[in-house]
């Protein structure tokens, strides 16, 4: 599905590389690694916010350098959603259909039943109607994540999407990104700080080693926590 | 659009018939229909009264709606794209260009910049420039009451740059600036009004292609990208586009404040969306009625005390805006 060749990221000096890697549809990725390695430079690229260093990523059989249209293609998820007064849930996760309408934004009978399948499928019915600045941090991001959703793309990037939110709705999110990815057969990559639930949810772990600079992919069956804390933190487990 | 949508504009639609039904009759009902109609259809120079309608009163009525609604759109504007519920052509200091450039044109004397074309094209080229300015300053500002800081600092700098101009001037060419400077619905003419028209056909036909860029502007610039939004096309369409519904009126009218401030977020609270097909046409409507009410408001002051437009819109819009602020900040 997402596949790096010999790929570089950062702006004017590199950050970390890829060699090479495959990341297969139906699966959810977290990525770890500490503050500044580039984690949120890694999604930049892969929205195309800024270039790719060195090397290729495809999506698909594509070069993404190449996709005319790249949201049609990656959904992105911000770590927070602050809410627009006016704006009603409903039609904010339906703002995630734009790629794929006219220049109008119109919005067909097909582009509502995703909407309404979405909303069912992260059992948010009773948000829909309600004003995105009225809602919780958790609703906020479960909105967002709905929108990202029925952007309808392989690949779904969020950065620590579980940040500002408690135990239960941290719980919740990832289950739910679990259960997308399997549903959906998408590509999930989320980026995270919790170690312990991530353990938990995730298939595999893309883990930025600072010393050489790499990202490493490990299934979650073959790593411990202690490997992952000494991989990506240079810690000792137990700590 | 939604029921209660469609009722609102309905209702809107019919108040505003009826206001310009009266703004036309000078505030009072006595002249009909037909009248206008033959006013307009079938002019006969030698009558006094349709004189006084077609010359006077028709454009008058005509230029109130063309302006309320040019300026509260380019508010909208620039409201969504900044993400920015004070922003304003007059705010930002855009209408502020547009004295500059007028007042330079005005009093330099020189023969093509006193001309109306001259005039109009000044004001256009002064709202076009500080616009893409504040663009420039909000690359690095990203606070939004700094931003509004800066654009009321290049207000207040501008003013006294025209200040400084005035002094250096000679008695007519002053008169005629400080006559603009109040702002004023009289100055048109009939002949002016295809014109006026004309431009404002243009950009609000432009408007189409920016209703889908603005809704997903609402969540910032960064997730309007990721929804595949082209960010700088877009900026230069916003630009253009507030700058001429702003500039073409700056230029015929004076300056008016806060109606593009005032009228984008009154439109809002009452339509309760942020689906801009339905605020632009709400915008031009609750602009176009603001501001003949405004104007009504100077015709019945008249025979009492002779209130400038501009005094008017700041003696309402200021308070509505407080009332903004107390609400959202």
């Amino acid at each position: 599905m997402l596949r790096f060749e010999h790929s570089a990221f950062g702006y004017s000096e590199v950050f970390f590389r890829i060699p090479e890697m495959d990341l297969i549809p139906g699966k959810l990725y977290t990525l770890i690694g500490q503050n500044g390695i580039g984690k949120t430079t890694f999604f930049n690229t892969l929205c195309r916010f800024i270039p790719l260093k060195e090397g290729r990523v495809w999506i698909a059989a594509e070069d993404i350098s190449q996709i005319k249209a790249i949201a049609q293609k990656i959904a992105f998820v911000p770590s927070k959603f602050e809410g627009i007064q006016h704006l009603k849930a409903y039609d904010y996760i339906a703002l995630g259909r734009m790629p794929h309408t006219n220049f109008l934004g119109t919005l067909h009978e097909k582009d509502h039943e995703l909407v309404k399948e979405a909303i069912r499928l992260l059992k948010i019915e009773h948000l829909a109607q309600k004003d995105t600045s009225l809602l919780s941090d958790g609703e906020r991001q479960i909105c967002s994540i709905a929108r990202a959703l029925v952007q309808e793309t392989p690949v779904i990037l969020l950065d620590e999407p579980s940040a500002f939110l408690d135990y239960r709705n941290k719980l919740k999110i990832l289950e739910l990104l679990r259960e997308i990815a399997r549903e959906k057969q998408c590509c999930i990559i989320q980026s995270s700080h919790d170690l312990d639930l991530s353990i938990e949810f995730s298939d595999a772990f893309l883990i930025v080693n600072p010393e050489e600079k790499l990202l490493f992919l490990h299934q979650s069956h073959e790593i411990s926590r202690k490997e992952i804390l000494e991989q990506a933190f240079g810690l000792f487990g137990n700590r | 659009m939604s029921k209660s949508y469609r009722l609102i504009i309905l209702v809107l639609f019919l108040v505003l018939a009826c206001i310009i039904f009266l703004h036309l009759n000078n505030g009072r009902w006595e002249n009909s229909f037909s009248e206008f109609f033959a006013a307009i259809f079938n002019f006969n120079p030698e009558d006094q009264s349709q004189l006084i309608l077609r010359e006077i009163r028709f454009p008058r009525t005509v230029i109130a709606v063309l302006a309320g609604a040019s300026l509260a759109l380019s508010g909208l504007l620039l409201q969504t794209f900044l993400n920015n519920p004070l922003a304003g052509p007059s705010v930002l200091g855009i209408t502020s260009g547009s004295s500059l450039f007028v007042a330079l044109s005005l009093l330099s004397g020189i023969g093509f910049f006193t001309t109306e074309i001259g005039v109009t094209f000044s004001a256009l080229l002064g709202a076009l420039s500080f616009s893409l300015l504040i663009l420039f300053f909000s690359y690095f500002i990203k606070s939004q009451v700094s931003l509004l800081l800066v654009g009321m600092m290049l207000g207040a700098f501008t003013s006294a740059l025209v200040q400084v101009l005035q002094l250096t001037s000679h008695a007519n060419q002053l008169k005629a600036f400080t006559l603009w400077s109040f702002g004023s619905l009289q100055q048109v003419t009939f002949a002016q009004l295809g014109f006026i028209f004309l431009l404002f056909l243009v950009g609000t036909t432009a408007l189409v292609w920016i209703i889908k860029p603005l809704n997903m502007l609402v969540l910032g610039e960064k997730n309007a990208q990721v929804l595949g939004l082209n960010v700088k096309a877009v900026r230069i369409l916003v630009i253009l586009l507030s700058s001429l519904f702003a500039g073409v009126i700056t230029a015929f009218c004076g300056p008016i404040s806060f109606i593009g401030l005032a009228v984008p977020n009154i439109t809002k609270m009452l339509f309760k969306t942020q689906s801009h097909g339905v605020l632009i046409l709400g915008c031009l409507l609750l602009g176009a009625l603001v501001l003949l009410l405004c104007d009504l408001l100077i015709i019945y002051l008249e025979p009492v005390i002779a209130v400038p437009l501009n005094g008017i819109t700041s003696l309402i819009g200021a308070p509505v805006v407080v009332w903004i602020i107390l609400k959202k900040f």
